[in-house]
């Protein structure tokens, strides 16, 4: 249990700090309100012990602010007047108990028990699990009447859990309950601290007390398990992730990722319905408000919190879950608090509000880093390339080299987001032929603009003849060679191309994971038509690959699919086939492909296929956007 | 990325019975993109039990909480029809208490799955509750 102590006599903030830690308590301690307020919206404390006497924010103003910002857990005045109506304003400002000094620290830790037993509703002090027990007071653990020996930490590992058997903690939470600022471990300490309970459990009969939830972290296992009464070999209501057994398909990590993923993204298709539970959960509040909350609309209201509560975390918002389950535990009661009520919805809805929490069940989503492209010119004419790099005005960076050996090796480090080549210079280097083979071979990627000068038509078309995908006469104003930068790099943003898959033989798959990777290009495969869909939505693809013959849905089908979406209906489709007739190509391209090619192929036939038809998307969209 | 080389032998398929859509969507897209499995789906017991009946799942996952015919009659009827009472049904639940575990237990369900599910990992959940994964 982590506690805050806001107290600003040292003595006795020293005195209760000691007495709490040999309770196995986690004590942050603050010396004036402003730190304690800070301190309790930075930590999820389980409790938090309040002088009422403390300078710059005393503590009933701190415990007013507290509760203003939606703060739950229970509070503990502690107050030398001994007048009621420090009490009174102490309890009015959302105070749970309080107590007089002079008292004993014992009296304190007691109050504190008493306050922590709260949300179990139960009025016995020892915490039990089968014929397990935990005596808070005692600082004891026993089993079947024997002692059990645990560590300080497993023991406040032990009590997290059984006083919170509903709850799943992750170990960010573990530690945020468990230890201070000071000494917090990493998160594999925690996972050997739960080893070791596990095994100390274990020892005593108590073998998978703590159930591991796949990607969420932790949670008690119910003491009363299921029973089986027909299979011979019992299964486990909820596997646990350190268990090993064979499985025929394993399913990748990222294909774990991508279902976790396609989750998130199906937020908006649910959204509504979602919100609508919201709806049904506000209506009922208005009818607490007035008075009129009958039992039709708190049980729908209930009903809603219980359906909320068992989805809203798949699209990622874990934190609403519990909310959920607090909301549906409220609406039980005829006659539920309406402040409590009116708390739970508010972070509820701010909650959906606030960005989805793409980390839920592990999952990380692969964060490309934001890197500004810079343009890197090729020009031995130091007076136009001082020029540019004093009077430039491009967001980018640019770098300059007359050097093709020092390019090559920017090239390799450091790659650039457009390369503005002089061609005269190139023309002239001894290696400038070398030069452009290499760059054409291995970063086709880089838009390559070229100086033309003289500027004519020869000159253009050996531009092109060197592999320039943008030409500009170099004794253009410099603004406009500039901005026509800009306008390539923005075009070629080198964001990563993501490519959908879909073949039904493992070897085409293996083959296009082995080349298109090295050319930058984002890779998923799906070896079966039916999970298509739900991929598509996920990775968002910019080129789709069909395989033409597969079982049950054929390419074919899938295209037609796709060219019948609105949302999908102009991404570029490409197949591969080992057919070649007439007949089939021609209904390929009549079902809406946009290229084929033929089976076996080589890395650089799919990887041209798949750059030239983006390259072409790319000017299409552009032409139908100045239309 | 790596690619599963090895095509399932054995594909599974699972009926889903959930009034609510998004489950019913999610519980699919995770089992299919994750195990390659066969899912179906029904948005009442009624229709899931038709379904169970006439597809021969594998195992059903069916949601306790509906409007109508609720998950507990839905198992009832599951395990009263000779067509379905093979099948092994795990029930999905957003709350589960020790004694309305024990009431399931003694309807016949394989075990209970607490809603929300990892999308993730639903799949080897229902592996390894179902020995599925030693076979």
């Amino acid at each position: 249990m982590r506690i805050l102590l806001v107290e600003d006599d040292d003595i006795l903030s020293q005195i209760l700090t000691d007495h709490l830690t040999t309770q196995h308590y986690v004590v942050d301690t603050a010396g004036d309100g402003v730190t304690g307020f800070n301190y309790a919206q930075a930590v999820a404390y389980d409790l938090i012990v309040l002088d009422v006497n403390l300078p710059q924010l005393d503590g009933i103003q701190l415990c007013q602010r507290l509760r203003q910002s939606r703060y739950t857990a229970p509070i503990l005045l502690l107050t030398a007047k001994g007048e009621s109506s420090d009490k009174v304003m102490g309890l009015d400002a959302g105070a749970d108990d309080y107590v007089v000094k002079p008292c004993t620290v014992e009296e304190i830790s007691a109050r504190m028990r008493a306050l922590l037993r709260r949300p179990n509703l139960v009025g016995s002090p020892v915490l039990t699990w089968g014929n397990l027990c935990l005596d808070p007071v005692m600082c004891e653990v026993t089993c079947d009447g024997q002692p059990l020996s645990l560590s300080p930490k497993e023991y406040s590992l032990l009590e997290l859990f059984l006083r919170n058997p509903q709850r799943t903690f992750s170990s960010g939470s573990i530690l945020e309950h468990l230890w201070s600022f000071e000494d917090a471990p990493s998160e594999e300490t925690i996972r050997s601290h739960i080893k070791r309970l596990r095994r100390k459990l274990k020892a005593s009969g108590n073998d998978d007390m703590i159930d591991t939830v796949y990607g969420m972290g932790y949670r008690l296992k119910s003491a009363f398990p299921l029973s089986v009464p027909t299979s011979s070999a019992q299964p486990k209501l909820f596997p646990s992730a350190t268990d090993e057994q064979g499985s025929k398909f394993i399913a990748s990590p990222s294909a774990e990722n991508e279902a976790r993923a396609t989750a998130i993204a199906l937020w908006q298709q649910f959204k509504q319905p979602m919100l609508d539970r919201i709806a049904l959960l506000n209506r009922a509040m208005v009818a607490l408000e007035s008075g009129n909350l009958s039992d039709p609309i708190r049980q729908d209201a209930a009903h809603a919190a219980h359906k909320l509560a068992g989805s809203i975390a798949m699209f990622g918002f874990p934190a609403a879950t519990q909310l959920g389950r607090d909301l549906e535990q409220l609406l039980q009661f005829p006659d539920p608090s309406l402040t409590h009520f009116k708390k739970l919805l508010d972070e509820l809805q701010d909650i959906l509000q606030s960005p989805i929490q793409e980390t839920f069940f592990g999952l990380q989503q692969p964060s490309d880093p934001i890197t500004q492209p810079y343009l890197l010119v090729i020009d031995d004419d130091t007076v136009f390339t001082q020029q540019l790099q004093t009077e430039g005005n491009l967001g980018n960076p640019i770098k300059v080299t007359s050097d093709l050996t020092e390019a090559q090796l920017l090239l390799v480090t450091d790659l650039p987001g457009v390369i503005l080549i002089d061609l005269a210079f190139l023309q002239s280097s001894e290696d400038g032929t070398a030069f452009l083979e290499e760059l054409r071979e291995q970063f086709s990627r880089i838009p390559l603009v070229g100086l033309s000068y003289p500027d004519n038509f020869v000159n253009r078309l050996a531009g092109i003849r060197l592999g320039c995908d943008r030409l500009i006469a170099k004794s253009t104003p410099l603004h406009e060679i500039l901005a026509m930068m800009q306008d390539v790099l923005n075009q070629y943003a080198t964001r990563p191309i993501k490519v959908l898959a879909v073949d039904d033989d493992p070897v085409i798959l293996e083959q296009l994971n082995q080349c298109l990777p090295l050319q930058g290009i984002h890779l998923t495969v799906v070896n079966t038509p039916d999970a298509f869909w739900y991929r598509l939505e996920a990775t968002q693809p910019d080129l789709v690959i069909l395989d033409v013959e597969m079982p049950a849905v054929s390419g074919i089908e899938l295209c037609q699919v796709i060219r019948s979406d609105r949302t999908w209906g102009s991404l570029p489709i490409l197949f591969l086939t080992a057919r070649q007739e007439p007949e089939v190509i021609s209904q390929l391209y009549k079902a809406g492909a946009d290229d084929y090619v033929s089976k076996p192929f080589t890395e650089s036939e799919i990887v041209t296929r798949i750059l030239n038809r983006l390259a072409r998307n790319r000017l299409l969209q552009q032409a139908h956007s100045t239309i | 990325m790596s690619i599963p080389l090895t095509i399932p032998m054995n594909i599974k398929r699972i009926l889903v019975i959930d009034d609510e859509a998004d489950i019913r969507e999610i519980a699919s897209m995770s089992l299919k993109i994750t195990k390659q499995w066969e899912v179906f789906t029904a948005a009442s017991g009624a229709e899931g039990v038709a379904i169970a009946a006439a597809e021969q799942p594998d195992a059903i996952l069916l949601d306790v909480i509906m409007p109508g015919v609720d998950g507990l009659a839905t198992l009832r009827s599951l395990n009263t029809n000779s067509a379905t009472q093979h099948i092994p049904v795990l029930l999905l639940t957003a709350t589960v208490r020790a004694a309305t575990r024990q009431q399931y237990a003694e309807l016949g369900a394989k075990a209970v799955l607490l809603k929300p599910f990892d999308p993730g990992s639903l799949g080897n959940q229902i592996e390894e509750v179902l020995s599925w994964s030693k076979a």
